[in-house]
């Protein structure tokens, strides 16, 4: 290799203001992908557990068994501690709930935030709503 | 000009995450609806063919169990959106829901079959 002498000015421009005020915009540009990230996530979450809910619901054969089923289901599928912290709000409406109704589930979960450094820790309420055709054709034991 | 990338590119970010969502939820609705339209049509089966040991899903009834079911639980979301397809074999019903409610259309297909006791096989 030959030694090539460069000539000139090879001073570059440190640009350190542009580095301290870029740093925390890239920050916070990957703190916005995160929250966004798991809004979407839990949005689905939700959506996927009150679906499943009101599923299981329609296949009790009581109402109180129906709002047994549709609180634990919702409540096992929605179990990860950054979801719904204190366990999700579940409200369901049993009262077309005889052969060939339907049943409507409500599930609403407040996900904990504070992991990721915002000084909200719960200020967003996901609700989904789910309903279930109860079978018209069942053994007996529904009312 | 490295604010205005900075904001752009949040923006888009934001936008973005908007529309998945929303499609997102549009498709899974749109899923869980048609299952549930499937199921209810799957239960209208003709007696007469029953009585017979043959378990055969009735069409017209069927139909419009389907149609009645899928405004219902569309009316239920407060989505737009209509029954895009149905399909009846001998016991299975097959339904397709389009959901149109952000202008872009979400499909979900799903079908339903009718056997006769709690422990049949799977068709």
């Amino acid at each position: 290799m030959g030694g090539t002498v460069r000539t000139g000015n090879d001073r570059g421009e440190a640009n350190a203001l542009g580095l301290v005020l870029i740093a925390p915009v890239a920050i916070a540009l990957a703190l916005l992908v995160l929250w966004i990230g798991r809004r979407v996530d839990t949005d689905a979450q939700v959506q996927a557990a009150s679906s499943a809910a009101a599923q299981s619901a329609a296949h009790q054969r009581t109402p109180a068994a129906a709002v047994a089923a549709a609180q634990s289901t919702a409540a096992l599928m929605l179990t990860d501690v950054k979801e719904c912290s204190g366990g999700p709000a579940i409200s369901i409406d049993a009262s077309q709930f005889r052969a060939g109704g339907a049943v409507t589930v409500v599930v609403a979960c407040s996900p904990e935030r504070s992991d990721l450094g915002l000084s909200d820790p719960r200020s967003a309420t996901f609700v989904a709503t789910s309903t279930a055709s109860v079978d018209a054709y069942r053994s007996v034991g529904l009312p | 000009m490295i604010t205005l990338c900075f904001t752009f590119l949040a923006g888009s970010l934001v936008w973005l995450s908007r529309s998945v969502d929303q499609s997102l939820d549009d498709r899974t609705n749109a899923a869980s609806i048609a299952f549930q339209a499937a199921r209810a049509g799957a239960q209208a089966i003709d007696p007469t063919a029953l009585r017979a040991g043959q378990v055969i899903v009735d069409p017209v009834a069927a139909r419009m169990v389907v149609a009645e079911t899928t405004a219902r639980l569309l009316a239920v979301n407060g989505d737009v959106g209509s029954l895009a397809a149905v399909s009846i074999e001998t016991n299975r019903v097959t339904v397709s829901v389009t959901i149109t409610t952000t202008g872009r259309a979400a499909t979900g297909t799903a079908s339903a079959a009718a056997v006769v006791g709690v422990d049949a096989p799977l068709p």
